[in-house]
């Protein structure tokens, strides 16, 4: 029996009854129990959404940025999609913060099949929920309902990359809706998945850029779970400098800073390794802050 | 009465000895006529009989009114193709008296005739005349064109003949045999030269290494970016085959019909780009006649498998076995044979189903993107080593890049090869047993290599290729120590093949 908890439980998070159709009942994936959720849920919890078709360089921001609000003790959750929202999730659990994820489908169901690892992380460490009973199949209008209860138990929503018409866009506008502070990542105009979050930031939302910029807003030093990258010097520190400047393959990399592909390669997979670029699908390396 | 010729069977790259037993009878009544050829002839070797009478009566012998019956021994043994038509017309001459059936039996024939009497070459004469010394019959009638590459083989005396007539005038000892005409030179001009990428200094450095340590490559580019340009130019880099290894790719070639007459020894390593619509069969050997497939062509050189995507997948996975273990074992009606299938594998693919070739680039979704590059390279990947992104060069890159020769770059190879040799083992094929006695990695280098493990998600035989690559970027860079730089390098260029 899958455990739940209705609306008229003590349980019941007391935030969703600011929504117009708060779900009837929540049902929680084991070993979520219903005092665990209450502390899972607890303030300060931000939601952190966004394309699934995020870059590499967009996924990287979303895991760093979790991963350092979660440093600071705020909790994180998101829906458990591809892209930005898995980042989210793994940022969080990699610096052993709570995070929680909201299922557009029955809380039995492993979908999507991108996130099934992960998922799995989230149930032994976190909190995966769903309105749904055990069985209902994802659908495509189910994934705007589930983003309404994201918005709804998150003190703020974060939006980073999202297309013109991303569902991302939808939990900002229901976050608004009920009171909550939007922040969105501002992104090069000539980027089409900035779009949204370009247009977000015209219609009031507040830019971020860093996990401080959220902190503030919560209340909480931003000194304080704040973790200084090492500085990168020598030639590692000319080529990410270089990337800083304009994103690049190996081979324009290399002929920028004047180094053989041999050397280029090297350096760039320490860079990699340490977190501090990506590779983009094209082949193109980009700095991850 | 009954003459005998000396010939041989062909299966996969070793030839059988054949005793031909031919009764002749001159006749003199056309009705009852009759040629019969038994011992397991193919349908090819049972049309000798219009080429043989036609040949026949060029040379002066009518045998339409004959009793012919011919045997070849060792019954079981199945016989293929035409080359059997010069010993058994020889047979057959000898019964009608035109020469000295003693002088048949002593030598042994290979050659496919015309119906003029001309003789036309036949594939397999290198793994032919290897047999003919085995049996002791050194000497070996064969057509002209065929005689240089028999010449190869130590203790062998080929005869060229360019006819049948000139077979029985030689034989008779009234005609000499043909010239050997000189084997070619090695065709060192027909590589083309690495000078020519321009714009790929990190595609041709993947290439470099996987020349030096025999690793296999992917190249993941839009189509045009010179993918096939660059893989056409590994046999280059790689060392020239020795004595031993230019006889088994010439024997292997001869075998599957396809070298080229008076090509001589085989001293550049082959290289082998068999089309995407390649059936299981071609590509690792089969067929009726056991043929060579195109991983026992690609011995000693390479195999281009340009589109992989479109390989089919049957087919791909047949290539697991005979990439690992580096022979093939082809299992007929007929019998089985082991054939050797080492080689370095290049496979190349587009970035993305919609080739990314556009004028405005690609247009596929990421996971689209991921799925394809995940699917295409899935059977293959987990052989694969080294991989590198092609894009079209970039003016900045072009203004910099100075390529290397093709020279220049293989003596680099070759030094790297001797470091190799001198452990007893190629870097490719370390065994992981020994992987940490022969690419010891000091703390730091294991450091990194954790670390790419824990942040890459690397399995276990993704973290042995990258120690046998840093081993091999560490011997071109003639270093007996593996340094971080090194095993940095191997990692970034292993990432470069993973989506």
């Amino acid at each position: 029996m899958t455990p739940f908890i209705t609306r008229s439980d003590e349980a019941y998070p007391a935030r969703l009854h600011d929504l117009t159709d708060p779900p009837d009942q929540i049902f929680l994936r084991p070993p979520l129990t219903a005092d665990r959720l209450t502390d899972l849920l607890q303030s300060p919890l931000v939601a952190i959404v966004g394309s699934r078709n995020a870059s590499a360089a967009g996924v990287a921001f979303a895991t760093r940025l979790a991963g350092d609000l979660a440093a600071s003790g705020v909790g994180v959750i998101s829906g458990l999609a591809r892209g930005i929202d898995a980042g989210a999730h793994a940022g969080t659990l990699d610096r052993g913060g709570r995070t929680v994820a909201v299922l557009g489908c029955g809380i039995d169901r492993d979908y999507p099949a991108a996130t099934v690892p992960l998922a799995r992380r989230i149930t032994a460490a976190g909190g995966v929920l769903s309105e749904y009973a055990p069985g209902t199949p994802p659908a495509p209008f189910r994934f705007p309902e589930r983003n309404r209860i994201v918005a709804a138990l998150a003190d703020v929503t974060i939006v980073i990359e999202a297309a013109g018409r991303s569902g991302a866009l939808i939990t900002a506008r229901l976050a608004l809706e009920l009171g909550r502070d939007v922040f969105s990542v501002p992104g090069a105009p000539w980027s089409s998945v900035a779009a949204g979050t370009n247009q977000l930031i015209k219609d009031g939302a507040l830019p971020l850029t860093d996990a401080a910029d959220a902190l503030i807003a919560l209340g909480i030093d931003p000194g304080a779970g704040r973790t200084d990258d090492p500085p990168v010097t020598g030639a590692a520190g000319r080529v990410l400098a270089a990337l800083r400047r304009e994103p690049a393959s190996a081979d324009v990399l290399a002929a920028r800073c004047g180094l053989t592909a041999a050397a280029a390669a090297a350096l760039i997979a320490e860079l990699e390794l340490q977190g501090l670029l990506v590779r983009e699908l094209d082949g193109r390396l980009v700095p991850t802050l | 009465m009954l003459n005998r010729a000396h010939a041989f069977a062909l299966t996969g790259l070793d030839a059988t000895p054949v005793e031909i037993e031919v009764y002749a009878n001159g006749g003199t009544d056309p009705h009852r006529a009759c040629f019969t050829i038994v011992g397991l002839p193919d349908k090819a070797l049972q049309e000798a009989k219009a080429r043989i009478r036609s040949a026949a009566i060029v040379a002066g012998v009518n045998t339409a009114s004959s009793i012919i019956l011919v045997n070849l021994a060792p019954a079981e043994v199945r016989k293929e193709g035409a080359g059997f038509d010069l010993p058994i017309a020889l047979a057959v001459l000898a019964g009608h008296g035109t020469l000295e059936g003693q002088l048949v039996d002593e030598v042994a024939a290979v050659g496919e005739l015309a119906f003029d009497g001309r003789l036309r070459p036949v594939p397999g004469i290198l793994s032919i005349a290897e047999a003919a010394v085995r049996v002791g019959r050194p000497v070996l009638l064969c057509p002209a064109e065929c005689a240089a590459e028999a010449a190869l083989v130590p203790g062998c005396r080929p005869v060229g003949c360019t006819s049948l007539q000139h077979a029985v005038r030689i034989l008779n000892g009234e005609a000499r045999p043909s010239d050997l005409r000189p084997a070619g030179a090695p065709r060192d001009a027909d590589v083309p030269d690495l000078v020519d990428v321009r714009g790929q200094p990190s595609a041709r450095r993947a290439l470099e290494i996987c020349a030096a340590g025999g690793h296999n490559l992917l190249m993941i580019g839009p189509p045009g970016v010179g993918k096939t340009m660059l893989a056409k130019r590994l046999p280059g880099i790689l060392p020239p085959l020795d004595d031993a290894q230019a006889l088994l790719a010439t024997r292997i070639h001869s075998a599957a019909g396809v070298l080229p007459p008076g090509s001589g020894l085989l001293r550049v390593p082959p290289f082998r780009a068999p089309h995407h619509s390649a059936t299981t069969a071609a590509l690792v050997g089969g067929g009726t006649r056991i043929r060579p497939g195109e991983v026992t062509l690609a011995t000693g050189g390479v195999l281009f498998l340009d589109e992989l995507p479109e390989f089919r997948r049957d087919a791909l996975e047949a290539l697991r076995v005979p990439i690992e273990d580096g022979t093939v074992r082809i299992s007929r009606a007929s019998g089985s044979v082991v054939l050797p299938s080492r080689f370095a594998l290049i496979a190349a693919m587009n970035p993305c189903p919609c080739g990314g070739g556009g004028p405005d680039g690609c247009t596929c979704t990421r996971e689209r993107v991921i799925a394809y590059q995940r699917k295409a390279s899935g059977p293959l990947l987990d052989r694969i080593d080294v991989g590198v992104r092609l894009e079209r060069p970039a003016p900045e890159v072009l203004r910099v890049d100075q390529p290397e020769s093709t020279q220049t770059v293989r003596a680099r190879v070759c030094e790297a090869r001797e470091r190799q040799a001198a452990r007893g083992c190629i870097n490719g094929e370390i065994p992981v047993g020994e992987l940490d006695a022969l690419a010891p990695l000091a703390e730091a280098c294991l450091t990194l290599v954790d670390q790419a493990v824990r942040r890459l998600g690397l399995s276990p035989r993704g973290m042995h290729r990258i120690q046998r690559v840093a081993r091999t970027i560490a011997d071109l860079a003639d270093s007996d120590a593996i340094h971080t730089d090194h095993v940095a390098e191997a990692i970034a260029v292993r990432l470069g093949a993973l989506a």
